[in-house]
């Protein structure tokens, strides 16, 4: 079942589209991620369905129901900012109450409500401390708390992880994507952080300059990019740039068409997916480069290569787990689905 | 850390002039106010007592004024936070056109020359019934301290971030319950400091008073005025005391919020 | 009283847009110009009319003509106490810049609790009171007078109340620590790097004073002079207190010409010469904030 329905969305801020005719739906009970650089109009969707954005031109239902033009208080979605956004003057218990009191639910159903959330989020025993008396994750906690305490119709979540340590970050990632599943709640997940949404998303969509240019199971996105945009923003890759010739390109063992007008290629290689090897491979599968080895950078559980080629005059970046000397001459194997290509 | 006992001898001559020059002016009014009988070349007062002290608070005219001040200060506070409270928040939490400029309106009465104006104003009061009248002095008041409210009540709203009231607004709080049950309560230290501004700047007031209420009700100050300037000191300097202690005490509590932009208007 | 650490400290410029002007999501609607209307419209009855008012009453008489009659009166019976009253207007912007430079610097280069606190004690006490209190305090047999004639060995000194140098000490006295309020924080506010490259440099305390922070804080510095000189020429009560009779500053005259004279015209053609000159200081501080920076802080 649909809970959430976007149709044709349009924000000008100025000459600036901050969305450019986006249309995505949420399935009930699915996470969707919306990814893209700052600037992309991902966060201006998110708050123009919570009701702080007015569009443009656009509808948003809501289980059928139309909310485009409902004011923030009336839509029943509950959102999550990034800076936790926590009333300073109350306690927990009060931050978490404020929304079932607003629902003028009996006193007794609101204590259970917030005991039974907090214990939810293991944050009982925080619950007469004020919000400058709670470290970032705990007050991260009591954000959502507050927020799905409400049992909203929908959940937006604005960079929900951008103000932890890396080290919470991907604990509370485990956590946040449990808690959505048990609670079966239409998410909306946005972040700029590919490996985060990859990880967590059931659904991505990546935005550009306020246009959705790929809407797909996490899987579908990394594996069968729509755009160079795309296949560059998801995964960890390296972009090189090749030069065509009587209109075609020519690198390692592969040839492409170039169409008319064209006149070079990028190629996205997925820098993790590679194998190096100082000999010629035999097998013709995938693409094969050889090249010189220019550096090494050591991180920790791989190397990262600076790869000198002569099809281009950009260098290629690969990781491996073996080691290379500087200087060395090695073949470069990419299996298919591990390179793009995109003609310019 | 051995001192230079020249370096020594050296601080302690600045702190006496430091007090000499700031604190000097000031205890003359001190000891004039228990002065009972003092004549030159005396240092200090021959005799000294409490009667003028004991004057001040039983003579109904000394005591008349200095309640009719506070009033004058406390309702004034309360008309300037009444409009302020609303214009502040509009300035910070809506687009308006001019902004600037009209922030800088608010500035005005106490950047340009008042007298002319209090002068105006004073005599168009006394055509329609508000002259020799406390309320015409609030309304005076209350205009010229505007600024003071305006500014610093619009500067506290503007510090509160935005997304607190979006929350309480996403979870259900309509405009004006998110502005009673979020924007206000935290707003409470920068209103408290904007009263505070406004009451000193009210009490210590001369000219609106003096113009607008005199010669039919005198505040504090107009009364000190008349006291010293009829060589009335003990009475004067009675009244000086009391209009400064509040200031010293309040100087101290909202120290965070001495800025020059609010301070232009103190003093008179 | 506990400010919550969310309030930063006062910045004029919060004051302006804090958001760029494409990212200002603050609603464009008729709502928040109805909550200014009712501070707007006190303004506007009670200042903006008394303005007017006061123009318009200069260039009539009292039957309501157009008439210049007022601005004769003035120049032939008040020239002298206008060039009086700039000139103790002008001194006092002086004398108050340099003290103020002074107390700044030394507090910029050295912490000394005592002087940061004590220099702004005159802050808050009314202009009335302080009038009052260095009328005693500059008396001939003033409690100034009573110490220095105790240290000096003398018998009588004159008093400096009731002549043009007590009223400047007087002024400097109030409209020092407001300035130094400025022009301190503006002294604090610029990086130590500027300072401390100057001083490896091998310029003494004072060439680093006179050359790079002075400059630097200009725009603060003109800020602190222009209010010192509009809170000068505008106070009433200083000079009714502790001036002389005669020259008499115009705020006195004004007073006097509305409560002995009835006199309304040339009282408030005194009030528009004081407007005049005030504009006049206003255009120039203008002119140069935009030369400073390229136009006025958006």
């Amino acid at each position: 079942m649909v809970v959430l329905e976007t149709r044709n969305l349009k924000k000008y801020y100025g000459k600036v589209h901050a969305l450019d005719d986006v249309s995505i739906d949420v399935e009930e009970g699915e996470l969707l991620a919306v990814i893209g650089p700052s600037g992309s109009g991902k966060t201006t969707f998110l708050r123009s369905i919570a009701g702080f954005v007015k569009l443009d031109a656009g509808s948003i239902k809501l289980h059928g129901r139309d909310i485009t033009n409902l004011p923030p208080e009336k839509r029943n979605v509950a959102m999550f900012f990034q800076n936790y956004a926590l009333w300073p003057h109350m306690n927990v218990f009060d931050n978490v109450a404020y929304g079932l009191k607003l629902r003028k639910l009996p006193k007794d159903e609101i204590e259970e409500r917030v005991h039974k959330i907090l214990k939810l989020l293991d944050i009982e025993d925080l619950v007469n401390r004020k919000p400058n008396q709670l470290s970032g994750g705990q007050q991260q906690r009591v954000a959502l708390a507050r927020a799905i305490v409400v049992e909203p119709e929908l959940l937006l979540l604005d960079e929900p992880l951008s103000n932890l340590d890396a080290k919470i970050r991907m604990r509370i990632r485990f956590e946040i994507k449990a808690l959505q599943k048990r609670l079966n709640l239409a998410t909306i997940y946005v972040t700029h952080d590919q490996e985060e949404a990859l990880s967590i998303a059931d659904k991505i969509a990546i935005m550009h300059l306020g246009k959705v240019l790929q809407v797909g199971k996490p899987e579908e996105v990394y594996r069968n990019p729509a755009n160079f945009f795309v296949a560059d923003f998801i995964g960890t890759n390296s972009v090189i740039i090749v030069h065509g010739k009587d209109g075609k390109v020519q690198i390692g063992n592969r040839t492409f068409n170039l169409p008319a007008g064209s006149k070079y290629a990028r190629i996205v290689v997925r820098s993790d997916e590679v194998t190096i090897s100082s000999e010629e491979p035999k097998e013709e599968k995938g693409l094969t480069i050889s090249g010189k080895i220019m550096g090494r950078l050591y991180m920790g559980s791989k190397y990262r290569y600076e790869i000198e080629i002569e099809e281009s005059n950009d260098p290629l970046f690969v990781n491996s787990q073996n080691i290379y000397d500087v200087g060395s001459e090695v073949y470069v194997i990419i299996p298919d689905g591990s390179f793009f290509v995109y003609e310019v | 850390m051995k001192m230079n006992p020249w370096r020594v001898t050296l601080r302690v001559i600045a702190i006496l002039l430091i007090l000499v020059i700031l604190i000097g002016p000031l205890v003359g009014v001190v000891l004039w106010s228990f002065a009972e009988r003092w004549y030159w070349p005396s240092p200090i007062p021959q005799d000294f007592g409490l009667r003028f002290w004991k004057q001040v608070f039983s003579q109904g005219r000394v005591l008349d004024s200095i309640l009719l001040s506070l009033t004058i200060a406390i309702i004034t506070v309360g008309f300037s936070l009444a409009l302020a409270i609303p214009a502040a928040y509009g300035f910070a939490r809506y687009r308006i056109p001019l902004e600037r400029i009209l922030l800088v309106l608010f500035l005005m009465p106490q950047a340009f020359p008042q007298l002319p104006i209090f002068i105006n104003l004073a005599s168009t009061f006394s055509k329609i019934g508000l002259g020799g009248n406390m309320w015409g002095i609030i309304l005076a008041h209350t205009m010229a301290s505007l600024v003071f409210s305006v500014w610093i009540v619009t500067a506290t709203f503007k510090a509160i971030p935005v997304e607190l009231e979006q929350v309480a607004r996403n979870l259900g709080a309509s405009r004006f319950r998110t502005f009673l049950t979020i924007t206000l309560p935290l707003a409470v230290p920068g209103l408290i400091a904007s009263s505070i501004f406004v009451f000193l700047w009210s009490m210590g007031e001369f000219t609106a008073a003096f113009f607008i209420g005199a010669p039919f009700i005198q505040t504090a100050t107009v009364l000190m005025y008349t006291a010293s300037m009829g060589y009335n000191l003990q009475i004067a300097s009675a009244i000086a005391i009391l209009l400064i202690i509040p200031s010293i005490i309040f100087m101290v509590i909202i120290e965070r919020y001495l800025k020059a932009e609010y301070i232009a208007g103190l003093g008179g | 009283m506990g400010i919550p650490s969310y309030l930063p400290g006062w910045d004029p410029h919060l004051l302006g847009n804090i958001r760029g002007d494409s990212m200002d999501e603050r609603e464009k609607s008729t709502v928040g110009f109805l909550l200014i209307l009712p501070a707007l419209t006190i303004l506007a009855v009670l200042y903006i009319y008394p303005l007017v008012r006061s123009i318009a009453v200069s260039f009539t008489t009292d039957e309501g003509v157009l008439t210049f009659a007022n601005y004769k009166k003035v120049f032939d019976l008040y020239l002298k106490d206008i060039l009086y009253t700039l000139f103790i207007t002008a001194i006092t912007v002086g004398i108050t810049f340099v003290i103020s430079i002074i107390i700044s610097s030394y507090l910029r280069f050295k912490e000394w609790k005592f002087l940061d606190y004590m220099y702004r004690l005159p802050l808050f006490i009314p202009f009335l009171i302080v009038g009052h209190a260095m009328r005693i305090f500059l008396a001939p047999h003033g409690t100034l007078n009573s110490l220095l004639t105790r240290l000096l060995g003398m018998k009588e000194l004159p008093g400096l109340s009731g002549s043009w140098v007590g009223l400047v000490i007087t002024f400097v006295w109030v409209m020092t620590p407001f300035s130094t309020l400025i022009i301190l924080g503006a002294f604090r506010a610029l990086d130590d790097s500027y300072i401390e490259a100057a001083i490896n440099l091998g310029s003494s305390k004072w060439k680093v004073i006179k050359d790079i922070m002075i400059p630097l804080t200009r725009p603060s510095i003109m800020v602190a002079l222009v209010l010192t000189f509009v809170r000068t020429i505008s106070s009433l009560t200083i000079p009714l207190m502790v001036g002389p009779n005669k020259p008499n500053m115009i705020t006195v005259d004004m007073m006097f010409r509305v409560n002995y004279f009835r006199d309304w015209g040339v009282a408030n053609a005194l009030g528009v010469i004081s407007y005049l000159i005030v504009l006049g200081l206003a255009v120039y501080y203008l002119k140069f904030m935009m030369a400073e920076r390229g136009g006025l802080k958006a």
